[in-house]
C-alpha cells in the first residue's frame, strides 16, 4: 500500500471527512478521535458509512495519540502550537470555510460556500432558482485539498524533518472549480447565466439532453462536421432536414434556435425508439460522441466500474473503495465502518 | 522558506484541463514541471478563450494561463521518431511522467509504460482519461459530458420535477486533476520508501462517483430521490430571490434555535407548522414562498451579511464578478499577480491553502516553446546545433 507507514489521526466532522477516507484508502491508517457520543455524523448513518469507512476509532486522550501520529486532519478549535508540542514533527491540517481571516467566524454549510463560489448562479434552469449540486461538493472539495495540502507538507517532512500547520479553505477550494466564470468577467466583463441544458458556445444554443426509449442520453449537435455527417448517415430516412446539411459550411454555434428545433425534434424522434444501449453502441461504431446517462443504480451495477475494482462491500451496500487502478497490485483496505471507540479495547 | 517539492521532476506530456490542473498544482508547490507540447498539435487549452487582446493567439489564452503556471514549456513533435528519442531524455530526467491523450496514443508513439521503465526504471507514469484505461469502457472516446453521464451526476442534478442536468462546467475535469495530484504525491512517498515506480491510470468517471459517495449510500439505504436544494436535516435550505435581476440569496437553517431567529425576522414566529424540523419539511412549499416574499427586494449581501450575524448560514448567489471581486480572496491571497509577455499584469489563482513554513508560487505559464534551449540544451545536454536542426525540421516544433 502507497501510504502504509502513514499514522492519520482524523479529527473531521462532516467537513473534511473524505481526507481520512482517500488516506486509508491508500494505506495511511487513520483513525477518527471521537470524543463523547462521537462524530455527530454518526446520526446519518449512510452519510458516515459513505465518509468513513475504512478508518480506525478512539476516544483516547490526544495527550495519548499525538506523539505516535504523522498528521492530525481537523477542523478548526484546537491549539496548533499545543500540538506541536506533543509532537514536532506533527503535520496539523486544518479545513475550514475560510482561512483565518475576518469570516473565520462565519457560519457556512455546503449550500452557502457553492453559493458565494459562484457555481450556483450558473447550475439549474433559467426559469427557477439557481441550484446546488448533488451531495455536498464544496466540503468534498475542500477534503481532497486537504489530502493535498497534506501529503504536500509529508514530503516536505522528508526534506526539512519538520512538521507544520497547513490550513486548507474550502470555499477557494470551490472557487477554483468554478474555473470559468470570475476568469471571464475578469477578462470580458462579461457574467454567465443559466441556460439549463441548452449548450451555449455561439449566438445559439444545443440541446444537451434527451429522452430515449429507457432513459436519458446526452448528445448535441456541434461544429464537428465528422460526428454530424455520422449521425445523419446512422439516422438514414429519419434524418430529413438533417441530411440536407452541408456541416462544413455552416456554423451550428451561430445557427438560429428555430432552425436547430426543427432538427432536434427529429433527433429526439430517432433517440425515443432506441435505448441507452443501442444508442452507446451506435455512438461507438460511428463516433457519434453520444453518452448513455446513468442513474444512480445504474452507476452501481456498470459491468465497466466493477471491473475496474472500484467497489468495496461495507455493512452491505456497495461504497466506492479504490482512488484509481494501478500497476501495482494493492491489497484492499477493510471495508468496515468503524464502532465508536473501538480501537480503545 | 522552501518550496515543499523541490527538486521533483515531472514531464508533462497532458493537455486541455484534466491533467494539467494536476501539473500545475505541483508546479506552484515547487516541482520543476516540463510541459510537452506541439506546434503540430496544439494543446486545446492554447485555443480556449478567453483572450487577452485581439484575435487567438495561443500564447493568450487566459483559460490556458490559469491553468499551467510555474511550468516551463517545450516543443516536441511526437509523430516523429527523432522527437520521440528527445521526449525519452525527459523521461529519464523526470521523477513523474503525465499524460491524458487518447486510449494507446502513448504505445503507437513508442512511449508505453514498458518502455519508459526500461528507461527509468522507478518511474511514476499518471494516466488520466474519461473512463480510465482499463476496464470494458477503455477504449471510450471523451467528450464534455461524458464523465457527468457515467458517474450519476448528472442523472442526480438539476430539479426534481425535471430532467437529469448537465452542469455547464466539466465537473470530471477538476476533480480527476485533484486525484492526480494525490497519486503524484501518495506515488512519491510510496517510491522513497520502496524503490518503486508505479503506472496509475484515472478515470474522470470514478472520482465523480467518490464525490457521490453519500448520495450512493442512501440510494441503498432506502432509495435517494434528487433533492434540487433542499436538504433532509436543514429547513429552510435553498436560494430565495433578492433585488435586482437573478439575484439570490442562499440560506440554511441548521436547527430550531437558528429557526426560531428567522421566523421573527420573517414575521411568521407564532405559525406553529414550522416549529420543528419535520414541521418545516412537511410544509416546505409553504414555508419557502413566505421566506421568498420576505427576502424579494433585499439586497442579496445585506441580507447574507444580516443573517450571517445572527448565526444563520447565508450566503449571496455570487456570479462571476462577485467571486472575483471577494475581498475575502483578496485578503487570503487567492489570487497572486503575474507580468506576462502576452498577457500582461493580471491575477492567477493559486492552490486554496497557507503552509506555516513553506512558500508557494504562482509564476508565468509558459509561452509555446519557449524553453527550448534552457531544456534541451542547458538541462539535456544536447548540441545546440543539433537542436537547431530538429527545430527546423519539425521534430522538435
Amino acid at each position: 500500500m502507497m501510504l502504509q507507514s502513514l499514522t492519520v489521526l482524523d479529527l473531521t466532522s462532516g467537513l473534511g471527512a473524505i481526507a481520512g477516507r482517500m488516506l486509508a484508502e491508500l494505506g495511511a491508517t487513520v483513525t477518527k478521535v471521537e470524543a463523547g457520543a462521537g462524530d455527530p455524523q454518526r446520526a446519518d448513518a449512510p452519510a458516515f458509512a459513505a465518509w468513513n469507512h475504512g478508518k480506525r476509532s478512539s476516544t483516547a486522550d490526544l495527550a495519548t495519540l499525538v506523539p505516535q501520529a504523522d498528521m492530525v486532519i481537523r477542523n478548526p478549535g484546537l491549539d496548533h502550537a499545543a500540538l506541536l508540542a506533543l509532537n514536532p514533527r506533527l503535520i496539523d491540517v486544518v479545513l475550514a470555510p475560510f482561512l483565518p481571516g475576518p469570516n473565520r467566524n462565519r457560519p457556512e454549510t455546503d449550500l452557502t460556500l457553492m453559493a458565494r463560489s459562484g457555481l450556483m448562479a450558473i447550475v439549474g434552469d433559467p426559469d427557477r432558482a439557481p441550484l446546488t449540486m448533488p451531495g455536498e461538493q464544496a466540503h468534498a472539495l475542500g477534503g481532497i485539498q486537504a489530502v493535498i495540502a497534506a501529503l504536500t507538507a509529508l514530503r516536505h517532512r522528508r526534506a526539512t524533518g519538520k512538521g507544520q500547520l497547513v490550513e486548507v479553505s474550502a470555499y477557494q477550494a470551490a472557487v477554483l472549480a468554478n474555473y470559468r466564470e470570475p476568469l471571464t468577467w475578469e477578462w470580458t466583463g462579461r457574467v454567465g447565466a443559466r441556460t439549463g441544458n441548452l449548450l451555449v458556445r455561439g449566438a445559439s444554443g444545443v440541446r444537451q439532453v434527451w429522452r430515449c426509449k429507457d432513459g436519458f442520453v446526452t448528445w448535441a449537435l456541434v461544429d464537428n462536421p465528422p460526428m454530424m455527417r455520422g449521425m445523419v448517415t446512422v439516422m438514414g430516412d429519419a434524418a430529413g432536414p438533417l441530411a440536407e446539411v452541408d456541416w462544413n459550411a455552416i456554423l451550428v454555434a451561430d445557427t438560429p434556435r428555430p432552425v436547430l428545433e426543427a432538427w432536434e425534434a427529429r433527433v429526439e424522434a430517432f433517440f425515443l425508439e432506441r435505448t441507452r444501449a443501442e444508442l452507446g453502441e451506435l455512438s461507438a461504431r460511428h463516433g457519434l460522441g453520444l453518452s448513455w446517462i446513468d442513474a444512480p443504480a445504474d452507476v452501481l451495477a456498470s459491468p465497466h466500474l466493477a471491473a475496474r475494482g472500484l467497489w468495496r462491500e461495507v455493512d452491505g451496500m456497495k461504497l466506492p473503495g479504490r482512488l484509481w487502478v494501478s500497476s501495482l497490485d494493492a491489497p484492499a483496505p477493510s471495508g468496515h465502518v468503524p464502532g465508536l471507540g473501538e480501537e480503545d479495547a | 522558506m522552501t518550496l515543499p517539492l523541490e527538486g521533483v521532476k515531472i514531464a508533462d506530456f497532458s493537455w486541455v484541463g484534466a491533467g494539467p490542473r494536476a501539473t500545475k498544482d505541483m508546479a506552484d508547490f515547487g516541482a520543476m514541471v516540463i510541459k510537452i507540447e506541439s506546434r503540430k498539435r496544439l494543446d486545446l487549452g492554447r485555443l480556449s478563450p478567453p483572450f487577452a487582446g485581439k484575435g487567438r493567439d495561443p500564447d493568450a489564452s487566459a483559460f490556458f494561463a490559469i491553468t499551467n503556471t510555474s511550468k516551463m514549456g517545450v516543443t516536441i513533435n511526437l509523430g516523429d521518431p527523432r522527437g520521440v528519442e528527445v521526449a525519452k531524455k525527459l523521461v529519464a530526467w523526470a521523477d513523474i511522467v503525465v499524460e491524458n491523450f487518447s486510449h494507446g496514443y502513448m504505445d503507437r508513439v513508442g512511449l508505453s509504460f514498458e518502455t519508459l521503465k526500461s528507461i527509468k526504471p522507478d518511474i511514476i507514469q499518471v494516466s488520466v482519461s474519461v473512463a480510465g484505461r482499463e476496464g470494458p469502457l477503455g477504449t471510450l472516446r471523451g467528450y464534455g459530458n461524458s464523465a457527468a453521464a457515467l458517474s450519476g451526476l448528472a442523472a442526480l442534478s438539476g430539479w426534481p420535477d425535471r430532467d437529469p442536468h448537465m452542469p455547464p462546467f466539466a465537473y470530471g475535469d477538476v476533480v480527476a486533476p485533484m486525484f492526480a495530484t494525490v497519486a503524484m504525491l501518495a506515488a512519491l512517498e510510496h517510491r522513497d520508501r520502496t524503490g518503486e515506480g508505479q503506472h496509475i491510470d484515472i478515470s474522470q468517471v470514478e472520482p465523480l462517483v467518490h464525490v457521490l459517495s453519500d448520495c450512493l449510500a442512501r440510494e441503498q439505504a432506502g432509495g435517494f430521490a434528487k433533492p434540487g436544494n433542499r436538504s433532509p436535516s436543514m429547513a429552510p435550505h435553498g436560494a430565495f430571490p433578492c433585488r435586482g435581476k437573478d439575484q439570490w440569496c442562499a440560506i440554511a437553517v441548521a436547527d430550531d434555535v437558528q429557526w426560531t431567529m428567522l421566523a421573527e425576522l420573517v414575521g411568521v414566529g407564532g405559525d406553529a407548522r414550522f416549529a420543528t424540523l419535520s414541521g418545516r419539511k412537511a410544509n416546505e412549499d409553504a414555508l419557502e414562498s413566505l421566506i421568498a416574499d420576505w427576502t424579494d427586494g433585499q439586497d442579496k449581501h445585506v441580507l447574507a451579511d444580516r443573517l450571517s450575524a445572527l448565526g444563520i448560514a447565508a450566503e449571496a448567489v455570487n456570479d462571476g464578478r462577485d467571486v472575483f471581486t471577494d475581498p475575502e480572496l483578496a485578503t487570503n491571497g487567492h489570487y497572486h499577480r503575474i507580468d506576462h509577455p502576452k498577457l500582461g499584469r493580471c491575477d492567477l489563482p493559486g492552490p486554496p491553502m497557507r503552509f506555516s513554513a513553506a512558500e508557494m508560487r504562482v509564476e508565468n505559464p509558459p509561452c509555446l516553446g519557449e524553453h527550448n534551449r534552457e531544456v534541451f540544451v542547458d538541462l539535456l545536454g544536447m548540441d545546440p546545433a543539433e537542436v537547431d536542426a530538429l527545430v527546423q525540421e519539425g521534430a522538435l516544433a
